[in-house]
């Protein structure tokens, strides 16, 4: 409940804290350190990442931003390289509606070979192939080290200290422990879970050429899914309570798939009288409602898993208080944070980006600098609402699978069977699923 | 009354109580105090969460009101990013320069006017070089510019946006106004319904209750009705295309279109 109050007041809160640029407008306009020379720049975008780099693309690719001077940095050293003998990497992520229509755009979707659920060191190889053909190409080794709010600008200096860099807007895509973020003093909020993530790379026991359905089980230690690959790979995505995530950490992988199989088939990890009522229920649905026959589908035998690729998240949600501020934007997960269910933090972040260039695209149409904080706002409004509300989502769903009060149990049991049997019910929520961003 | 005019209203006796610091650097031809106090102005004018937020937020409603019907009737180009190159535009009470700026963004000639002086030197001050070429401004009232024959006929468009709630005489400005459009030239007008409404919301509820502006800065009687403006502008020979009312809504900081002329309404006349 306390929390509920706090996300309300973070809420309320949206546009009520006002913003002062004009205490430092007064600075005087000596250079810092004259030594190093300053680069004027329209957009200067932090993180390289998947949103980051879907970001830069997004304006390069844009008719209204096609004159602006783009900047993309990365604080690696490396970029992602794909060969196609490559192992299946842990994370993967299933692109939404919204999603495939922002790389439609973008002039990636044929690259990424059209499929909906995609590596993501693929995806960020296709992406930055296509900023090769806009000419920009990420700046490694540069983190940002501080800014400033100038008259019309911000000055970037860069850990190397090499270059400076003035920007009109700052887009802070840094990831979820953005330090633009903190550099802004932007506060966050956060609850954190006694659950874990466990991601792992599966190999099925048959060639499945029709492998294109994601499958999930609602377990009472929470919810076990797996998103197909390829014809003889799926992903998984395995929530489980804190104590149980070092045991299942510490199986060999033997032990492990015996485990993925147990938990997609058996029922070992059900309670026995929840059972009962659920199949009672089920019954008397089919009796009201047959079955859809498209509905019945086997869970995927599991033979191996890739080595090195299982790994385990602990299950956290973010959210900053504030998406902009002046001439500085937060996309991605340094604005928002789910954990990583199957790349829906991605696909969020995906949507950031859909929205801060329709907003960027009117401002510049109205005439209006682009990084008019009156339009920033309205970005911010939009992804706040649309954000929290998936948080909020996310949070009710592992808070109805952390307890284990019994008519609780009882009831999201019995809900989620009701969910099973009644089809148009369930086309409904997957709809949900694929558009929500 | 909407908080757009307190936020207008206000500003005026502060601007003119803002006193020099009287330090003068010998060795400068420019008075660094005089490039401080624009500068402190400039950012004054130009903080959108500031004073004069809502006349930033009205430029979401106003500009592509304005850009919308100048296509309308005399487009020129076909340019997605500069759609009103080749317009010549006179921005009237342009004060910072709020809205003359965009419109120039957008590819406009215009030249900004105000009576206060010191609005032209902030305006000046902020104007960004790049739009230099084509953005003007000139401390100059409507009265004098329509005496100086090279401006005759010489405008697309007029704009008075938030101005005509502060003219005596709004049948004269109007005639002044007609004087420097070129024919088919079009006169953009936002301002204040003269209703019950924004005399209990605009003079006693701000003026005497709030005190969110000093008792006397407003006088309802200049208010004007939008019959009153239609009947005014058909007899200096216009026809009035476009009359809506505006919404503002305070919490947000949002302006909306609305049927309801009751506070704020804005006016596109066509010159025959």
């Amino acid at each position: 409940m306390r929390q509920l109050l706090l996300l309300r007041r973070s809420l309320i809160a949206v546009r009520f804290s006002s913003y002062s640029t004009s205490s430092k407008a007064t600075i005087s306009h000596d250079l810092p350190n004259t030594s190093i020379p300053t680069e004027n720049v329209d957009i200067t975008i932090a993180g390289g990442g998947l949103v980051g780099s879907a970001m830069a693309l997004a304006f390069a690719s844009s008719p209204i931003f096609k004159n602006h001077k783009i900047v993309l940095l990365e604080s690696q050293s490396k970029l992602p390289k794909v060969s196609k003998n490559q192992s299946y990497s842990n994370r993967v992520c299933a692109l939404n509606a919204q999603s495939i229509n922002l790389f439609e755009k973008l002039g990636t979707w044929d690259l990424m070979k059209s499929i909906r659920v995609q590596k993501v060191s693929r995806m960020q190889s296709c992406l930055l192939e296509r900023l090769k053909q806009f000419n920009i190409e990420p700046r490694l080794n540069s983190r940002v080290k501080s800014f400033e709010n100038e008259e019309n600008s911000i000055r970037i200096k860069l850990q190397d200290e090499k270059i400076n860099l003035r920007t009109g807007l700052l887009i802070a895509a840094d990831g979820y422990q953005s330090s633009i973020r903190e550099m802004a003093r932007i506060p966050t909020m956060q609850w954190n879970y006694d659950q874990f993530g466990i991601v792992a790379t599966l190999q099925l026991a048959d060639n499945m050429p029709d492998n294109i359905v994601a499958w999930q089980r609602f377990l009472p230690t929470g919810p076990v899914a797996c998103l197909p690959l390829s014809n003889t790979h799926s992903s998984l995505v395995w929530t489980v309570p804190k104590s149980m995530h070092k045991t299942l950490m510490n199986l060999s992988d033997e032990q492990f798939v015996d485990e993925v199989n147990k938990a997609f088939t058996s029922d070992v990890y059900k309670k026995n009288g929840i059972i009962s009522i659920t199949e009672r229920l089920r019954s008397y649905w089919q009796q009201v409602i047959p079955v859809s026959s498209t509905l019945l589908q086997y869970p995927p035998v599991i033979i191996n898993i890739q080595p090195k690729s299982r790994a385990a998240f602990p299950l956290s949600l973010l959210n900053s208080n504030q998406y902009v501020a002046p001439r500085l934007v937060l996309v991605g997960d340094s604005a928002h944070r789910i954990h990583p269910m199957a790349g829906q933090g991605v696909n969020m972040g995906f949507g950031d980006i859909v929205c801060l260039m329709k907003i960027l695209e009117q401002a510049v149409r109205d005439g209006a600098d682009f990084s008019s904080l009156t339009y920033l706002v309205d970005y911010e409004r939009q992804r706040q609402l649309q954000c929290l509300a998936r948080l909020l989502s996310i949070d009710s769903l592992n808070r109805l699978y952390s307890t284990k009060f019994s008519p609780i149990v009882a009831l999201r049991s019995v809900g989620l069977s009701f969910v099973n049997e009644f089809s148009p019910l369930k086309k409904f929520f997957a709809k949900q699923a694929a558009y929500s961003s | 009354m909407s908080i757009l005019s307190y936020r207008f209203f206000r500003c005026i006796p502060r601007l003119r109580s803002i006193t020099l610091s009287s330090r003068q650097s010998s060795t400068s031809t420019i008075d660094p105090a005089e490039i401080n106090r624009f500068r402190q102005l400039s950012s004054a004018w130009w903080n959108e969460t500031g004073e004069y937020a809502a006349l930033h937020s009205l430029n979401q409603l106003r500009i592509p009101f304005i850009r919308e019907q100048l296509l309308q009737s005399l487009s020129k180009t076909n340019d997605p990013i500069k759609p009103l190159k080749d317009f010549k535009l006179l921005d009237i009470g342009c004060g910072g320069g709020i809205l003359t700026e965009p419109l120039v963004r957008l590819g406009a000639s215009v030249l900004g006017i105000d009576a206060v002086s010191e609005n032209i030197s902030t305006a000046e001050f902020h104007a960004d070089p790049i739009l230099k070429k084509d953005l003007n401004y000139k401390h100059v009232t409507l009265e004098e510019l329509s005496e100086n024959a090279e401006q005759i006929e010489k405008y697309d468009g007029i704009i008075a946006s938030e101005v005509l709630e502060h003219i005596n005489n709004v049948d004269g400005f109007i005639g002044n106004v007609s004087k420097l459009l070129k024919p088919k030239g079009l006169c953009f007008i936002t301002t204040l319904n003269q209703t019950m409404a924004s005399y209990f919301l605009g003079i006693i509820a701000a003026e005497y209750v709030f005190r969110l502006v000093p008792p006397g800065t407003h006088s309802w009687n200049k208010f004007i009705r939008p019959s009153d403006l239609i009947t005014l502008f058909d007899k200096n020979g216009f026809t009035v295309l476009l009359n809506n009312g505006m919404f503002y809504n305070p919490l947000t900081n949002r302006w909306s279109w609305s049927d309801n002329k009751i506070i704020n309404y804005a006016l596109c006349a066509i010159k025959n």
